[in-house]
């Protein structure tokens, strides 16, 4: 199974994101910096476990590439 | 992998004996009670630690009077030889052969670092090998009556979901945050709002404005046509002054040519009100006697009438004395009566006509009185106008003078007007230095407090500002974050049905060998791996299919479900073809055949038919005594 979830894992959920961003003007504010926020923080979730991963970590991942 | 010896001791009905497997199909065959079902939990126990019928202690397995028991299999993977031993009491031991001897390669208890030292050597995992390696008695009737939401978790487990589960519930625990310090920011937003609403901007404009033409004004050297100016102002404000003094004289006259004219007359009324003084005592005394004379009318009336009365009563006494009665006497006192009563009559319209008269004159008096009062006041305000009228006119007249002296003509000087109209309407033209000075130290006060208070404003205009950017950061972030949630979920159907669309491809193709059904469709996803069935295009709920045809079904499924997730190599069924009748135990040993031809298939069965079936399979038999 870890097969699956590998690095294709993260290529799909970007690809979905662009997607939803695509279909929905809510998110059209969103721009790559956030885009790139967000797969990283899924691709540090993933990598790291439920145990490792708090959610202020996600908040502060998307918040630190956002101030970039 | 492939399976080589099952090596037992002490577990179920087996003191210790070994039981040799080879490649293809291994039946392993025998009555009831034999130990069929002991050998397939023994390799499944071996390598999951857990006994293959779920919520039964792995203690429980172990031979009846011994301490523990052990479960061993030795295995081929990857060209090495290994071999697994687990006891009962959790003790693990995994080997390796090299060079012809067994090596020991890990030696532990604990069970979480015995199932990732299986999952990262040899990928077994327990659920995934019971649904795609295992069929135990019973299992699809058990799979069937899952909770969806039982079936949901195996399925997420099974694909790797599970994981993504847990980013979701991290990215939603974050957004929940973001969410929290957004309300936050946004009542922090508001209170500063509120407060930095009124600026002093304007005000402080001008107050500024103002100041600065007092201090120019209060600072310039004033120079000769500032000096005119300041003298024209000065003149035509006390032509101004002349004039409105000049219209107060002329009203306060009315009529008068002069002062001295009212005077005259004031002096010719005082003489006349002191020649009308002792009238309201004439009066008082006219009014005391005119009140007597009516009274004494009054009682002559009186004794009048009763004498009359006295007479005409004919009685002849007197009702009080009783004496006899004079009537000519009487008559005679009558009369005499009536001669006092017209005297006095005639007396009182004297005094009454006097008295009308004195009225009058002191009326008249009282007017003379109140004349005499107004006069005199308009004499006072005269004296007090006409100094002024003169001190005004000799400023006049100097003013008039500086300005000749300065080469202005009177009609300039009266005609020119004020260029600076704004000095004109913020100074006043009369304003000395002094008052000047307390204008402009007044006004100064006045702008330090609004600058203080802008200050102030300015301060909570800068935090509403940073807070506003940070309000506008933390909306993008929980924007972001709602993304990520929903990319998630996405990800999640995504991933489902990249991985379970091969599956049903596999089942479909499995089924369409079978001849089974006909025309089938399934669709894994729906309902959480309960496989909804399309069969000639009714919808068929598979509770409803026949047993044979339910297990053929659940058959299909495992191995094309162990298609795409990965299969260890083997299948090992626990007796396929109870309940089935002879063509559909056919039907198993073929599909059993099939499944051979890339998979070690271990298959229990105590029937002579699938003996027969599967000829040529290594065979081992089971008998009670063994």
């Amino acid at each position: 199974m870890d097969t699956v979830l590998n690095n294709e894992t993260r290529e799909i959920y970007k690809a979905e994101i662009e997607a939803i961003i695509q279909h929905d003007p809510k998110y059209i504010t969103l721009g790559p910096d956030e885009l790139e926020a967000i797969v990283n923080a899924f691709e540090f979730t993933l990598a790291n476990g439920r145990e490792k991963v708090r959610a202020q970590m996600i908040y502060d991942l998307i918040q630190e590439k956002r101030e970039k | 992998m492939r399976l080589e010896r099952i090596r037992l001791k002490t577990f179920g009905c087996f003191q210790q004996q070994d039981f040799e497997l080879s490649d293809g199909i291994n039946l392993i065959f025998g009555p009831n009670f034999s130990g069929k079902s002991t050998l397939v939990n023994a390799i499944f126990f071996t390598l999951t630690g857990k006994p293959i019928v779920p919520r039964v202690d792995a203690a429980a397995i172990k031979s009846a009077k011994s301490y523990s028991g052990t479960a061993g299999l030795q295995f081929m993977e990857n060209g090495e030889r290994y071999m697994l031993f687990r006891g009962t009491g959790k003790r693990f031991q995994l080997r390796q052969e090299k060079d012809e001897e067994w090596h020991i390669v890990f030696d532990e208890k604990r069970i979480t670092v015995v199932e990732a030292t299986l999952k990262e050597r040899f990928g077994i995992m327990h659920d995934r090998l019971a649904l795609t390696t295992f069929l135990r008695e019973g299992e699809i009737f058990e799979f069937l009556a899952r909770q969806p939401a039982t079936r949901r978790d195996i399925l997420f487990a099974l694909l790797g979901i599970d994981r993504l589960i847990e980013v979701r519930e991290r990215f939603i625990d974050a957004r929940r945050l973001a969410k929290r310090e957004r309300s936050r920011i946004q009542a922090h937003q508001n209170s500063l709002r509120f407060s930095a609403q009124n600026t002093h901007k304007a005000e402080i404009a001008k107050i500024e404005a103002k100041l600065r033409e007092f201090e120019a004004a209060d600072s310039t050297d004033i120079g000769d046509a500032e000096l005119i100016a300041e003298w024209r102002r000065n003149r035509k404000q006390a032509q101004t002054q002349l004039d409105t003094l000049t219209q107060e004289r002329t009203e306060v006259l009315s009529g008068f040519n002069n002062i001295t004219h009212l005077r005259e007359m004031i002096a010719t009324i005082e003489t006349a009100v002191k020649e009308a003084t002792g009238l309201e005592a004439e009066r008082e005394e006219l009014i005391q006697k005119i009140g007597s004379i009516d009274s004494q009318i009054a009682a002559l009336t009186k004794v009048r009438d009763t004498l009359r009365t006295l007479i005409e009563s004919g009685n002849g006494h007197c009702p009080t004395c009783h004496q006899k009665i004079e009537e000519e006497i009487v008559q005679k006192i009558i009369e005499e009566k009536e001669i006092e009563k017209s005297q006095l009559s005639a007396e009182l319209e004297t005094y009454k006509k006097t008295l009308t008269e004195k009225t009058e004159s002191l009326e008249s008096r009282q007017e003379l009185e109140q004349r005499l009062q107004t006069l005199q006041t308009k004499v006072t305000r005269l004296e007090q106008l006409e100094p002024d009228i003169d001190k005004v006119q000799t400023e006049l007249d100097t003013l008039t003078a500086r300005l000749s002296e300065k080469g202005m003509s009177e009609e300039e000087t009266t005609d020119v007007p004020i260029n600076d109209a704004q000095s004109a309407e913020s100074i006043p033209e009369n304003i000395d230095k002094r008052q000047l000075k307390a204008r402009i130290d007044s006004e100064r006060k006045k702008l330090n407090k609004l600058k203080q208070e802008e200050a102030v404003q300015l301060d909570r205009l800068e935090r509403l500002q940073k807070v506003n950017a940070e309000a506008e950061q933390v909306e993008r972030t929980t924007l972001s974050l709602e993304l990520a949630c929903a990319g998630v979920d996405k990800t999640i159907e995504t991933l489902q049905r990249q991985i379970l669309k091969p599956a049903e491809e596999e089942l479909h193709r499995r089924l369409e060998q079978m001849e089974l059904f006909g025309r089938t469709r399934i669709d894994l996803q729906k309902q959480h791996l309960l496989p909804s069935v399309k069969i000639d295009g009714v919808d068929r709920s598979l509770m409803l299919l026949s047993g044979s045809e339910k297990m053929f079904l659940y058959l299909c499924f495992k191995v094309a479900l162990a298609k795409v997730l990965g299969n260890p190599g083997f299948f090992v069924f626990d007796d396929p073809t109870l309940h089935l009748d002879d063509e559909r135990k056919a039907l198993m040993v073929d599909f059993i055949k099939q499944l051979a031809e890339d998979h070690q298939v271990v298959v229990t069965s105590y029937d002579e038919a699938v003996r027969a079936g599967l000829e040529g399979a290594h065979l081992i038999e089971m008998s009670r005594k063994s």
